[in-house]
């Protein structure tokens, strides 16, 4: 109880540092407590992370008004049913999900057993479970009031905005209406892509956006200025309506890419160091706000920009362009890739940890082609096959292991991989 | 919380005030649940059942930092016994450690309150002061075109963003410890 309370008077602390209200004696107090180890300062950067700090707030964004209505049939009956149902409810659960993980392991091992690789492939067997699938069309829309709406591709809905306009979810497609009894300026939305989903956001002007997993867009209910403005963090692929009197732009933290009508790829995570525009069709302008002065290129269809710290680079491989798309067609292709890159983009699409053993060589290139709605065990076995790595699944962790069955081969890190 | 709340009438049974208190924790607490079970119905019950305890054992505290600690407690206690119940299922997902140290609960605690804070100081903010901000500080945009986008004149931005507490400032921007200080 005591510690308890201890850990309030911490947490008015760190609130009153984020509020710029701190006094010089209240923060030797916070930072006394930071330096006790490394989880409390751990513990620090998190709270005082904008990107932390921003995601874990949607939780406060939900609102459910029921819920006191309950507490209060609750409390008034002194009734406790609802609580038996929801943990009584669960076993079922439980039984099934662990009869499904022991048919997963059952059928790999029968499966397996035919292999001639056959030591090697029993162990592998044992040690995965029932296959983890991604999640498909799943997001989550922010509107104009901070509202969360969650949304699932198989369940339609219609969403009235503020200002008036219609949208309208069906089969993992957000669609914009602009109704001409408009309220007011327009407002902003944002349409958030969980790790592990994937979604489709037609907008106000006919504008077709896919998001891949673990992306972000944020744009206008209508476009009313001189210009089409939209804010993404993430991947996403654009087929813009031509409109030649509002150019569309879209920010990419410091990068505008500037287009009047036209198809094209943006890859733009934070946990990547570089971003990169690929042009399928049209013509885009990539160039970077700065103070004073403005740097770009202007790409051709088949061409795609490289957007590092100093300088955007320009690369001209039209079959590594199309490569970059393929995910927008449920596939994942990767293309003389390095595996810390395929892992990465793994582990967004399937929602897993990646850890890698010291001994592994994470520069190592593969070229392979999978259904990316088939459970990820497919793509890690397609790696496996060259002998080079192994994997280890734990619940949603993924442990990469130098393959030791083969004996002391000298690697080729930088040739392409069968 | 709201300046009408008053602990007596909590004591005394006053449904309003009660509600006041509920109001005012729920959140955070679910967010706290939530770091122990991802299943988020049965997290929100965990909520709903310690605020059943505390009404029912309203006459024994004496403010409202006991309450809130008991809610926390009850909470962890709750959810510890749900994953001993549920351990077939989290034997498979890697998160059977069944003791968890009193220290990873106070930092739950700690994070919880945190982040309520923040988010009843973002809230405070009048709406367009707040798109203003975000649009400055997290999108990195010019006064220009931040007044193109929201269709209002360069001075309002000026204005709203002086308005904007340093707070905002701060959530919406990363920066390190070190560099502060």
């Amino acid at each position: 109880m005591e510690r308890a309370k201890l850990h309030f008077d911490l947490a008015r602390l760190v609130a009153r540092f984020l509020n710029g209200e701190l006094t010089h004696e209240e923060y030797d107090k916070l930072k006394a407590w930071i330096e006790v180890n490394d989880k409390h300062r751990e513990l620090w950067n998190r709270l005082t992370n904008q990107e932390y700090l921003e995601s874990n707030l949607e939780f406060w964004r939900r609102r459910d008004d029921n819920q006191w209505q309950n507490l209060l049939k609750r409390i008034r009956k002194g009734e406790r049913e609802k609580r038996r149902f929801v943990l009584r409810n669960a076993w079922p659960y439980a039984a099934i999900l662990t009869a499904l993980l022991l048919i997963g392991v059952v059928t790999k091992y029968f499966i397996n057993g035919n292999n001639s690789n056959k030591a090697n492939t029993l162990a592998l067997a044992a040690k995965k479970n029932a296959g983890i699938l991604p999640e498909g069309g799943v997001a989550q829309l922010i509107l104009g009031d901070g509202r969360v709406v969650n949304l699932k591709g198989s369940h339609g809905q219609t969403i009235i905005e503020k200002d008036g306009t219609k949208v309208q979810n069906e089969k993992s497609v957000l669609k914009y209406f602009v109704v001409p009894d408009k309220q007011g300026s327009a407002v902003f939305n944002t349409l958030k892509v969980p790790r592990g989903g994937e979604y489709k956001v037609t907008l106000a002007d006919g504008t077709n956006v896919w998001l891949n997993a673990a992306t972000s867009l944020k744009y206008p209910t209508r476009f009313d200025g001189k210009e089409r403005i939209v804010f993404l963090s993430g991947e996403a692929y654009f087929e813009v309506k031509h409109d030649a009197a509002h150019p569309f732009k879209v920010m990419i933290g410091n990068t505008v890419v500037r287009v009047l009508g036209t198809k094209f790829n943006v890859s733009a995570y934070k946990d990547d160091t570089k971003e990169m525009v690929s042009l399928i069709e049209g013509s885009v302008e990539v160039s970077r706000r700065k103070e004073g002065h403005k740097e770009g290129v202007v790409l051709k269809p088949g061409y795609s920009a490289i957007i590092g710290e100093n300088e955007i680079a320009v690369n001209n491989d039209n079959e590594n362009v199309k490569t970059t798309v393929a995910w927008k067609d449920s596939m994942f292709v990767f293309k003389n890739e390095t595996l810390e890159s395929i892992m990465k983009r793994l582990s967004r699409w399937y929602d897993v940890g990646i850890v890698y053993d010291d001994n592994v060589d994470k520069y190592i290139h593969f070229t392979g082609k999978v259904q990316k709605y088939e459970s990820i065990d497919d793509v890690l076995h397609l790696i496996e096959m060259t002998n080079k790595v192994t994997f280890d699944i734990t619940g949603r962790e993924i442990r990469v292991k130098l393959n030791k069955t083969v004996p002391n081969e000298k690697w080729v890190t930088n040739g392409e991989e069968e | 919380m709201n300046q009408n709340f008053c602990f007596e009438d909590f004591r005394s049974g006053n449904e309003d005030a009660f509600r006041m208190i509920y109001e005012e924790y729920r959140t955070r607490l679910f967010y706290f649940a939530s770091k122990y079970i991802p299943e988020l119905e049965v997290a929100e019950d965990t909520v709903q059942e310690a605020f059943v305890k505390v009404w029912q054992k309203r006459c024994n505290f004496n403010d409202l930092d006991a309450v809130k600690a008991f809610l926390y407690i009850s909470i962890k206690n709750q959810c510890f016994n749900f994953r001993k119940h549920s351990k077939v299922v989290h034997l498979y997902s890697n998160s059977h450690k069944e003791e968890i140290a009193e220290e990873e609960i106070m930092n739950h605690i700690l994070e919880s309150e945190v982040l309520d804070r923040v988010f009843k100081a973002l809230e405070k903010l009048p709406r367009g002061c707040r798109d203003v901000m975000h649009l400055s500080y997290f999108e990195e945009l010019k006064n220009k075109e931040v007044a193109d986008i929201l269709k209002i004149s360069v001075n309002t931005v000026k204005t709203q963003k002086r308005r904007g507490l340093s707070l905002l400032k701060v959530v919406l921007k990363s920066f390190s410890f070190l560099g502060l200080f």
